[in-house]
């Protein structure tokens, strides 16, 4: 074995890798190109998630039926369909309001639900109260607070009349930005 | 543990035993009556009473009055409530709670059945049905009393005659007017009282009186008064027009 | 011949295992030694497992049927509960077995508390087991809201209303909780993806480090008096003690908490198949008003806590507890990582969890009973007892149908029924006198409603005049001021009549 083995396959282990610099420097590279194309990436799926943070939610004028059907001294419940609605919201996108008509053509429509932590209310046209189920809010019939937890009186929506027809701006569940 | 075993046994051995919820021995039948008497307990019974008796309000199940008032009324009551009373009508109502009889339905499937019916011609339907199912139940072999009813179809009353039928008729029980017996059925001449009745209650009071806690009907019999004496229909418009001269009526 | 079965399964296995490492991964797993005295008091960690197992497989299989829109989820679970074979053991079992999760989590975390066994070197254990208690409320939460019923519909309501009261991005918070602007579809969704891929994944990964961590730490001793926790010298001595004194998991350990794994899910079982599913409720069709809306037995102290707590604070408790709560519980271990284990040694401690549990039991039960909650078809379901109508006056019962009018009942009990808000009225007439009466009708107070614009003045006097028949006392009845009185002698003379004639 004392030839020349110049061209001969040897024996010995490869030589040593690359120096462990250029593996840092790949190294690195991986992570910054992972950073960036993970932060591309994020960019639409952080905005689907948090969309309903930014988007600016409007509301419309909504026709919840003639005058005539809400008689003077009478408070009655409304019912509409949310204009926001999606079409998979089912039942859920029908929704209610209490309206109470004090004087002719004079309004006012409170939000179902309780200022308190938004259970519905019910309306008791006999002792002229709104009443709570889940923490006994109780309302007077000009939607003051009458008792209970309720910090305030319930939500009223902004109405209109045209053309006989009773319209009311809604689309968002009510709640305290809403402040009227 | 044996017992807790043989418990246990017995609900895996009832679980497999049903496949699905709806089997025909929980599925409830309701008849008329039975669903109308449900609707009864939940709707009217706080002022009716429990069975139709001893209730503050006027007692209903009357076979008589029942009659007499005739369905086409009690409907329109149910829809509409007394006029100047305290019975509300339930006509605007989702009638959410209220039950109809039917096929073979289990009670749930029945409540989300109605729910659906919150068109003022379903509630007349089930205002129909209640009022059938109400004259099943205590109106049978109930007789329409010849005097009428109702203050509309009523002759004019005179308040001096009525105050004549008032001191042999009522006075015994309810005092002279403007005073009250401690020890009977009250006075009728009390203002506020007065404030809160209509003639049409004060008639209806006197015509079919209350059986349950009793007060005598128009047909008697009276306190101190022949057994076969009754009034007519002039001399309980002439005792209510008297009342109504001693105070006016709420409103 | 059965000498060439075992040759050929014995081949397969020790196949399988020369490539898989399978059983030499596995058994010092199973076989690791546990303290000798870790008896019953051990059994609720693995039995909270298997709960979560149940409801994973429960749930896969309740996926394949459920429909997570809100416009069908209602009716695919009517369909689930009456058409599909067994499908209502199937809700029954993922909803007990739910339950009962919680109820084996709140145990197992009761005797770590108590045996003081998070301190060193468990503190972790005891964080991600924070961590894991926290996913299965969140998982009792999002179910509930599976169930797309009145109850799930007006829950989110809280939920949103309690996001609205964030200062400033609050409105923002409660949007994407939602999803949009309002409880609808995209909230059924959200819910769904939470429930059913998010938190179950959480769970798992959460599972997986506890485990890790009872194998890195071991489990603990049962403690004993004086047996003090040092972090210099307790992980020799519990590893010296171990092997002295250890038993393996496996039978040792597990055969116990099989036993006890095998009689709950016995029990459970039964209860499914006996007491069938919760809910559905009602349609969750926001317009039907005559909802009465309860979360689930885990949440209602939070109910009860909301209903109780003054309208002043109310805001800044639900903004400050829940972190105060969630640091508190995470960072008990840090706080208190060495020193005695005994309950005995440490009365703070066992005094702290006995009263944290009583109030959450206090106010849980009171959940139940929700006496602030108004009785809301009380004044036409509830007929006056009838014994109160005795003999009584004209004026009297038209008070008595006055009260069932305004609605007095659906706060106020007669005879035991009605509402718990207020004061029953069974003896009112004996505690307050006439004016007092008038008064309270008319301007409320006491957290009453005033009835003064709804009622005239007749009224007020009739339902006065009949609460005051309402006695216990025997007493002479309060004369009514300004109204006739009840006369003893039947004899007086008849007055004058004057009045507006038949009008």
């Amino acid at each position: 074995m004392s030839c020349d083995c110049s061209n001969t396959p040897s024996n010995q282990p490869p030589p040593p890798s690359p120096p462990s610099a250029r593996r840092g420097v790949m190294l690195k590279l991986g992570i910054g190109l992972m950073g960036i194309g993970g932060a591309i990436a994020s960019i639409p799926l952080v905005g689907y998630a948090i969309t309903p943070a930014l988007k600016k939610y409007k509301n419309s004028w909504i026709d919840l039926g003639g005058i005539a059907d809400f008689p003077e001294g009478e408070t009655r419940l409304g019912k509409f369909t949310n204009p926001n609605a999606a079409p998979t919201d089912g039942e859920s996108a029908e929704q209610a309001v209490w309206v109470r008509s004090f004087k002719p053509a004079q309004f006012q429509v409170f939000a179902v639900n309780c200022a308190h932590l938004g259970c519905p209310v019910k309306w008791f046209q006999q002792s002229k109260l709104f009443m709570c189920p889940c923490h006994g809010g109780v309302y007077y019939e000009d939607g003051t607070r009458a008792s209970g937890p309720p910090p305030r009186g319930l939500f009223e929506y902004k109405w209109k009349i045209e053309n006989g027809r009773l319209l009311i701006d809604a689309g968002r569940l009510p709640g305290l930005e809403q402040t009227v | 543990m044996m017992l807790f075993g043989v418990i246990l046994a017995a609900g895996f051995l009832g679980a497999c035993g049903k496949m699905s919820a709806t089997d025909p021995e929980e599925t409830v039948v309701l008849t008329g009556s039975q669903a109308a008497l449900m609707n009864y307990a939940q709707n009217c019974s706080a002022c009716h009473g429990a069975q139709g008796v001893n209730g503050a309000a006027r007692q209903l199940a009357d076979a008589n009055y029942l009659a007499s008032v005739g369905r086409q009324a009690l409907i329109s009551i149910t829809t509409n409530g007394v006029p100047g009373g305290f019975c509300p009508g339930f006509g605007s109502n989702d009638l959410v709670n209220w039950i109809s009889e039917s096929d073979a339905k289990t009670v749930t499937e029945q409540i989300d059945k109605t729910r659906v019916k919150t068109v003022a011609e379903k509630n007349a339907e089930q205002f129909a049905h209640f009022v059938d199912g109400l004259l099943q139940a205590w109106g049978k072999n109930g007789a329409a009393i010849s005097i009428p009813w109702s203050v509309r179809s009523a002759p004019a009353g005179n308040a001096s005659s009525g105050q004549a039928v008032y001191a042999t008729m009522c006075q015994s029980c309810h005092g002279a007017p403007g005073t009250t017996l401690a020890s009977t059925a009250g006075s009728v001449t009390d203002p506020n009282y007065l404030r809160l009745i209509t003639d049409q209650g004060l008639r209806s009071a006197v015509l079919f009186g209350r059986p349950d806690r009793g007060m005598p009907s128009w047909s008697g019999p009276f306190p101190n008064q022949a057994p076969d004496r009754t009034l007519s229909s002039q001399e309980i418009s002439d005792v209510v027009a008297f009342l109504r001269s001693t105070a006016s009526q709420k409103q | 011949m059965i000498r060439s079965i075992q040759k050929i399964v014995g081949g397969l296995l020790g196949w399988t295992e020369s490539r898989s490492g399978l059983v030499s991964f596995v058994a010092p797993l199973v076989t690791h030694r546990v303290p000798r005295d870790a008896k019953w008091w051990y059994v609720f960690g693995s039995a909270s497992l298997m709960f979560f197992s149940i409801q994973v497989v429960t749930g896969i299989l309740l996926a394949t049927m459920y429909a997570p829109s809100a416009a069908e989820a209602y009716q695919s679970l009517q369909y689930i509960d009456h058409q599909v074979p067994f499908g209502w053991m199937l809700r029954a079992l993922h909803a007990w077995s739910s339950n009962a999760m919680i109820l084996m989590v709140v145990i197992h975390m009761s005797q770590v508390f108590l045996h003081a066994s998070f301190k060193f070197p468990r503190e972790l254990m005891w964080m991600v087991g924070v961590l894991l208690l926290f996913c299965t409320l969140a998982l009792a939460f999002t179910g509930q809201i599976m169930r797309w019923d009145q109850d799930a519909y007006w829950g989110l309501g809280i939920g949103a209303a309690i996001m609205d009261r964030v200062p400033v991005i609050g409105n923002q918070l409660r949007n994407v909780m939602l999803g949009g602007p309002y409880i609808g579809g995209a909230t059924l969704s959200r819910f769904f993806a939470l429930h059913v891929f998010v938190l179950p994944g959480l769970t798992i990964a959460l599972i997986g480090a506890h485990m890790a961590l009872i194998l890195k730490n071991g489990i603990s001793e049962m403690p004993k008096p004086g047996m003090v926790v040092d972090p210099k010298t307790y992980v020799a001595e519990y590893e010296e003690r171990i092997k002295k004194t250890g038993v393996p998991f496996m039978p040792d350990a597990a055969q116990r908490d099989m036993v006890f794994c095998g009689l709950m899910l016995i029990l459970v079982g039964a209860l499914a198949a006996y007491l069938g599913p919760v809910g559905p409720s009602g349609v969750p069709n926001p317009t039907i008003i005559d909802a009465n809306p309860r979360p689930d037995y885990a949440f209602l102290w939070i109910f009860t806590a909301l209903a109780l707590m003054p309208p002043q604070i109310e805001t800044a408790v639900l903004l400050i507890a829940p972190p105060i709560v969630v640091l508190a519980l995470l960072g008990l271990p840090l706080l208190s990582n060495r020193g005695e284990r005994a309950p005995s040694r440490r009365p703070g401690a066992v005094i702290s969890y006995v009263l944290i549990a009583t109030v959450l039991g206090t106010l849980t039960w009171l959940g139940v009973v929700s006496a602030w909650s108004p009785v809301m078809n009380a004044w036409t379901s509830l007929p006056t007892p009838p014994q109160y109508l005795v003999g009584r006056t004209p004026l009297e019962m038209q008070g008595a149908l006055v009260m069932q009018h305004s609605q007095c009942r659906n706060c106020h009990s007669l005879g035991g029924e009605g509402g718990m808000r207020g004061p029953n009225l069974d003896n009112v007439g004996s505690r307050k006198s006439w004016d007092q009466l008038v008064r309270q009708v008319q301007q409320g107070g006491g957290n009453m409603p005033a009835y003064g614009k709804n009622l005239s003045s007749a009224e007020t006097t009739a339902v006065v005049a009949f609460m005051t028949t309402l006695r216990n006392d025997g007493a002479p009845e309060s004369t009514i001021p300004g109204a006739m009185e009840r006369q003893s002698s039947p004899d007086q003379a008849p007055k004058p009549v004057l009045g507006d004639a038949g009008k």
